[in-house]
């Protein structure tokens, strides 16, 4: 029942993408300069897509219909507890990935380490030794990325 | 032919590209035995270190991993019961009852040589195959690469885990996403949104990396894979002369198996962890003695391991001869070669024949690297086992970072990792399959040029008038039927 009506939000979701797909496609400019346009081939990927999404929308109404219960709804409670940590460790990483281009890849990854640390422990051990570890690990992808593989990391305000 | 063999040997008998694949073997063994951890995971972590090497030493490290992690699910499958990879399930059903048994020196050694005779055995196939089925493609025009690809596309989305539906959505979405970018004929801005980043599309890597290792850490931080220890003070050690005479009494089984996995592996979708459990079905009814199956025979682990192992060489077949992935890790390296600006595809026997021996030949000496290191490392890898999980995630992910930045040094790729790590955790949720989408973003723009060309040359109706793409055509159609009633059969 719940993953039925997981698969109509999906299918709503789907819907909605589509439409927006479809009015990205509308700004494409120039569209006449081959014999086929540029906007054909992604037309055709959007109605296929949207068509699918139809499909999966009725299928999800019609086991919905069959199994003859609207009302038990989907426990958002719950579903943000169960999904506590991997919430938490996408708002870190974005946040991350914010202040990487500020703070630069030091400071940001040992922090960044550090609290997603916090974060995944049920157990929390001798933080002195996380916080030592953190620091190192992110010295040695420093000098591996920057030294072996030439790729320059982040830098920030401070270094 | 010998020619650009013996150049495809100068190009990997080096030390600087063997101690790459020993690299690449030893992460994959690692990956492939941490359970939660996947090849896939593995080979896309790897991607941005093969960036600036040469093609060739590339893929070797790339290989390297997909050859060991194959091997590597073996370790836990037999010591724990849990398989390291999905490749690895049929392994458990007698792997683990042998440790429980008081074998576990003999279960790993005969998982590991059997693995090591899949490989060979795939090898040899691939090495012969490709070639020539590459060269029957170089008379495709247009239609039937068209076709081809979205034989490739459909048969995937049919055949994955799953409604037919959700496989197809996931296929078509990922062609939508490869459509961002510029138009491949006339060059013109398409979904870009103002991105200027985004004329160029989106790059393969942190797409890679999103889908395949952010989304699977986000999985396993939800459900973390079950905590284990393994007996430290266990045998894991076996004669090697009784392991000879154990394979030499079992070589129908390990060829059977090996040919079972490579031909899987050839098939669009069917990877190693349908060849693992379908050679093991057929061997058990090859058997004399059908009823031992499941207690701990060895007969079971040399199926399940030969086929998995096997099913890699496979599933480079149509990679090499068509440009079409026969899985998801097969579909990285496409990506891979895409990034070094290699287009595979039949041309590419042709344009790059030192390339694809080097391939070839670094299979076979990744497969005997996985032999060397596993049989002399299994002790370590034991441990490694044992790194708690809130350790290694925190590394994994920052690796992801590094990883996507390293592209074009620019941290607008660190938010595609996060747009597609989300994307590609929406998806395992909800149970969409992956593999069509990577096939999808990988073989999309190739399948809008080949469509977009047929229908320039002539009308739409050549491709049901040319033999070839009618049939490929129809075999798509074919597979669709098929995944339908796959599913209404499961339904009922």
């Amino acid at each position: 029942m719940i993953r039925a009506k997981r698969d109509l939000l999906n299918a709503v979701a789907i819907l909605i993408f589509s439409t927006f797909a479809y009015y990205g496609s509308s700004l494409i400019t120039e569209k006449n300069l081959g014999k086929t346009e540029a906007d054909l081939f992604p037309n055709i990927v959007i109605g296929v897509v949207a068509f699918l999404g139809l499909c999966l929308l009725v299928n999800s109404i019609y086991r919905m219909v069959r199994e003859g219960e609207f009302k038990s709804g989907i426990n958002f409670e719950k579903m943000f507890y169960e999904n506590k940590k991997v919430i938490l460790t996408f708002v870190l990483f974005g946040l991350y990935v914010f202040l990487l281009g500020y703070i630069g890849y030091f400071l940001s990854s040992i922090l960044f380490l550090n609290l997603l640390y916090h974060v995944l422990a049920d157990n929390k051990q001798n933080l002195w030794a996380v916080l030592l570890g953190s620091i190192v690990l992110t010295a040695i992808l420093y000098f591996v990325f920057q030294g072996a593989l030439s790729v320059f990391l982040p830098t920030g305000v401070f270094f | 032919m010998i020619e650009n063999i013996l150049l495809g040997f100068e190009a990997i008998l080096n030390i600087q590209t063997i101690m790459i694949l020993l690299i690449g073997v030893i992460a994959g063994i690692i990956a492939g035995s941490i359970p939660g951890f996947t090849i896939t995971m593995g080979v896309a972590l790897t991607l941005p270190f093969s960036f600036s090497m040469d093609p060739v030493n590339g893929i070797a490290l790339m290989m390297g991993v997909q050859v060991g992690g194959s091997a590597g699910g073996l370790i836990t499958a037999c010591l724990l019961g849990i398989p390291g990879t999905p490749s690895a399930m049929a392994t458990t059903f007698d792997g683990f009852p042998m440790v429980k048994n008081g074998e576990p020196g003999k279960a790993l050694a005969i998982g590991l040589w059997s693995s090591f005779f899949g490989s060979i055995f795939s090898g040899i196939i691939l090495m012969f195959m490709a070639p020539l089925l590459a060269e029957w493609a170089l008379e495709f025009g247009p239609w039937e690469m068209f076709a081809l690809m979205l034989f490739g596309v459909s048969a995937i989305a049919s055949l994955s885990e799953g409604s037919l539906v959700k496989g197809l959505i996931a296929g078509f979405l990922g062609i939508m996403f490869s459509l961002v970018g510029s138009d491949p004929l006339m060059g013109i801005p398409r979904f870009t949104f103002g991105f200027s980043e985004l004329l160029a599309g989106f790059n393969f890597l942190p797409v890679l990396i999103g889908l395949f290792a952010f989304s699977q850490l986000l999985e396993d931080i939800k459900k973390p894979p079950q905590a284990f220890k393994i007996d430290d003070t266990s045998n894991v050690t076996y004669p090697l002369v009784k392991v000879v005479k154990d394979m030499w009494r079992s070589a129908g089984n390990v060829i059977r198996s090996g040919l079972v996995g490579t031909l899987v592996g050839i098939l669009p979708a069917a990877g190693g962890s349908i060849a693992n459990i379908l050679s093991y079905d057929i061997a058990k009814k090859f058997s004399r003695n059908p009823s031992k199956f499941g207690k701990g025979t060895k007969d079971g682990v040399i199926a399940a391991e030969s086929a998995n192992n096997s099913s890699v060489g496979g599933a480079l077949v149509p990679m090499l001869a068509f440009g079409i992935p026969g899985d998801a890790v097969t579909a990285m390296m496409l990506g891979a070669l895409l990034i070094h600006g290699i287009q595979p595809g039949p041309l590419l026997m042709e344009n790059q024949p030192v390339l694809v021996n080097g391939v070839f030949i670094s299979f076979f000496l990744a497969a005997f690297l996985m032999l060397l290191v596993q049989s002399l490392g299994i002790k370590v890898f034991l441990k490694i086992n044992q790194v708690p999980f809130h350790y290694l995630v925190p590394v994994v992910l920052l690796l992801c970072v590094l990883g996507s930045f390293a592209v074009n040094n620019r941290i607008f790729d660190v938010w595609v990792l996060l747009l597609f790590g989300l994307i590609g955790y929406w998806m395992k949720v909800n149970k969409f399959p992956l593999p069509p989408f990577i096939l999808g973003i990988i073989l999309g723009p190739m399948i809008e040029s080949n469509f977009r060309q047929a229908i320039s040359l002539e009308p739409l109706s050549t491709f049901l008038t040319r033999p070839l793409s009618a049939i490929l055509i129809i075999l798509a159609i074919l597979s669709m039927v098929y995944g339908v009633y796959s599913n209404y059969k499961s339904n009922k």
